[in-house]
């Protein structure tokens, strides 16, 4: 466990030193992710003074599902994201070798290998929309339990994004242009964007059981507002460490195929 | 001729590039028709909830259709170049560029030109073929207007070049500019009508906005084609006034993109060459 730790604070020291190199490029990133997170709900404040809105949402709480979503989506950037990329460039120059060698878990290995700073600006603008939301719809509409429940779906929703990194990371070992993953997988996430209430039955189904994008915005938020029974939060958790499991074996069985391109 | 033949050279280094990642163009292919599915329901939804047939000046069919256009027209309008002359900075190969008998700005513009050939043969148009057997879009009836629709796209996606532009030679000063592309993305996004249209926006703002360059890129040529504007109208829902204004920013932002160029170029001093 100690070296463990101690291999993920000495990536995240050269994570930092490598983007204090540009200090003004660094903070404008962050910046501009934080406010690219808030152009979002500053469109659904239009869309709410033109129309009713999404039915069933009230402005506070979609700005509240929003904010979940993009918390979910930050802190996933801010710890994992750079790690389907590492393996990939490893794979592709050769160097990935040296990770077998290593005295870690590979999977261990590379995941503590993830971080990426910018996703700061991503969760700040989550804590701010999720704030807003909270103390207008008022603090008083929260219980305990919920809010418990909330930050158990919130990492279940992480555990989730983690699963697509790792699914993109051992696609490497299968062919080299695994690039283009990330636009189709994080192109599914589009559907978490919004309360799965305003799809169609047969949607709805396969964006909880099968890809199970909504545990990153819509069950959460959904729990913290009207709270969740044991039986649901079973059969919304069970998806998702099926979906763990799958990945993982994923793993394992594609870097069996893995040929060193180094020689 | 010797400039068609350095058009042609470098109309085909972006296509080659562009060839390179077809792989990514197939996934857009996927992408796209989600993002329109995602938007069909949420609308319908919405539609159906406030129970209106027409919200800020659209239909429920119109403004999918704006959507499905909104996106082909985005995507058409998106340049990369900054990324292109980031990298150029960094590397310290600017030099090269100098070398060449084609200006930077030109070797730019015909690059970006190769490049979007791809997009629009294999994103572009099995988008519209979706959005017409799928989601019940229709093609604009009017010749003139389509024409006229036409030109204004390309107008637009000049507009959106010089932007980028600009944004690429900011380089020249700071080197990196992941997060100021990053921002200029969102932003150009935001405000030239990609997320909702305009007319949803504060009327205060909708004023403003025909006077800066944003909606000419997107929510203007949409809506020609859309056919909201006439000949006969007075303002901006004049079609030759909008087309006047386009114009107009095109030659503005080609002037600043020139001056600026001079500084940059002025600033460089060869490193890494």
């Amino acid at each position: 466990m100690g070296k463990n730790f101690k291999l993920w604070m000495n990536s995240l020291a050269l994570e930092l030193a490598s983007d204090m190199a540009y200090k003004l490029n660094f903070f404008l990133k962050v910046f501009a992710l934080f406010i690219n997170n808030l152009l979002g709900p500053i469109a659904t404040v239009f869309i709410y003074q033109h129309s009713a809105g999404i039915p069933g949402w009230s402005f506070p709480e979609f700005i509240l599902f929003t904010g979940t979503f993009t918390l979910v989506n930050g802190i996933t950037h801010f710890l994992f994201i750079m790690m389907p990329v590492r393996v990939i460039e490893a794979v592709r120059d050769g160097s990935f070798d040296k990770f077998l060698v290593q005295p870690f878990n590979t999977i261990l290995n590379m995941t503590l290998r993830g971080w990426d700073l910018d996703g700061l600006g991503e969760i700040l603008a989550g804590l701010v929309l999720v704030g807003y939301g909270i103390f207008t719809v008022g603090l008083a509409e929260f219980t305990l339990l919920n809010v418990v429940l909330y930050i158990i779906l919130i990492l279940f929703g992480v555990l989730f994004q983690y699963c697509i990194l790792l699914i993109i990371a051992s696609c490497s070992f299968l062919f080299v242009r695994s690039y283009a993953l990330f636009e189709l997988l994080f192109g599914m996430e589009k559907f978490a964007r919004y309360p799965i209430d305003v799809f169609n039955m047969a949607l709805r189904i396969v964006l909880t059981f099968i890809f199970p994008v909504a545990i990153a915005s819509h069950y959460p938020a959904k729990t913290l507002l009207r709270g969740i029974s044991g039986l649901e939060f079973i059969y919304i958790a069970l998806p998702v460490i099926g979906f763990f499991i799958i990945s993982l074996g994923f793993w394992i069985w594609a870097m069996k195929k893995y040929r060193s391109a180094g020689g | 001729m010797k400039t068609a033949l350095k058009i042609r050279s470098q109309m085909l280094a972006g296509w080659k590039v562009a060839l390179a990642y077809k792989f990514d163009f197939l996934v857009q292919l996927i992408t796209n028709p989600i993002s329109v599915i995602v938007y069909y329901f949420l609308w319908k939804a919405i539609y159906a909830y406030t129970g209106l047939d027409v919200i800020s000046g659209y239909t429920f069919q119109q403004l999918i259709d704006y959507f499905v256009f909104s996106l082909i027209v985005g995507m058409i309008v998106y340049s990369d170049i900054d990324n292109w002359m980031e990298h150029n900075v960094v590397h310290g190969n600017v030099i090269q560029f100098f070398l060449k008998p084609i200006s930077y700005l030109a070797e730019k513009i015909w690059f970006e030109v190769g490049l979007k050939f791809l997009d629009i043969v294999i994103v572009a148009l099995p988008l519209i073929m979706i959005a017409i057997t799928v989601f019940g879009t229709k093609l604009a009836t009017s010749l003139p207007m389509t024409l006229l629709s036409f030109l204004m796209l390309i107008l637009a996606v000049i507009i959106g070049f010089m932007m980028t532009y600009l944004t690429g030679l900011i380089a020249f000063w700071l080197i990196r500019i992941h997060g100021l592309r990053r921002m200029k993305r969102a932003f150009l996004l935001f405000l030239s009508g990609g997320i909702i249209p305009l007319t949803f926006f504060p009327s205060w703002y909708q004023q403003l906005s025909h006077f800066l360059p944003f909606e000419y890129m997107r929510f203007v040529p949409i809506n020609a084609y859309m056919g909201r504007y006439s000949i006969t109208a007075t303002g901006f829902d004049n079609v030759f006034i909008v087309l006047g204004m386009q114009i107009l920013w095109v030659v503005v932002l080609y002037l600043i993109a020139k001056f600026v160029e001079m500084q940059a170029f002025k600033k460089f001093s060869g490193a890494g060459a």
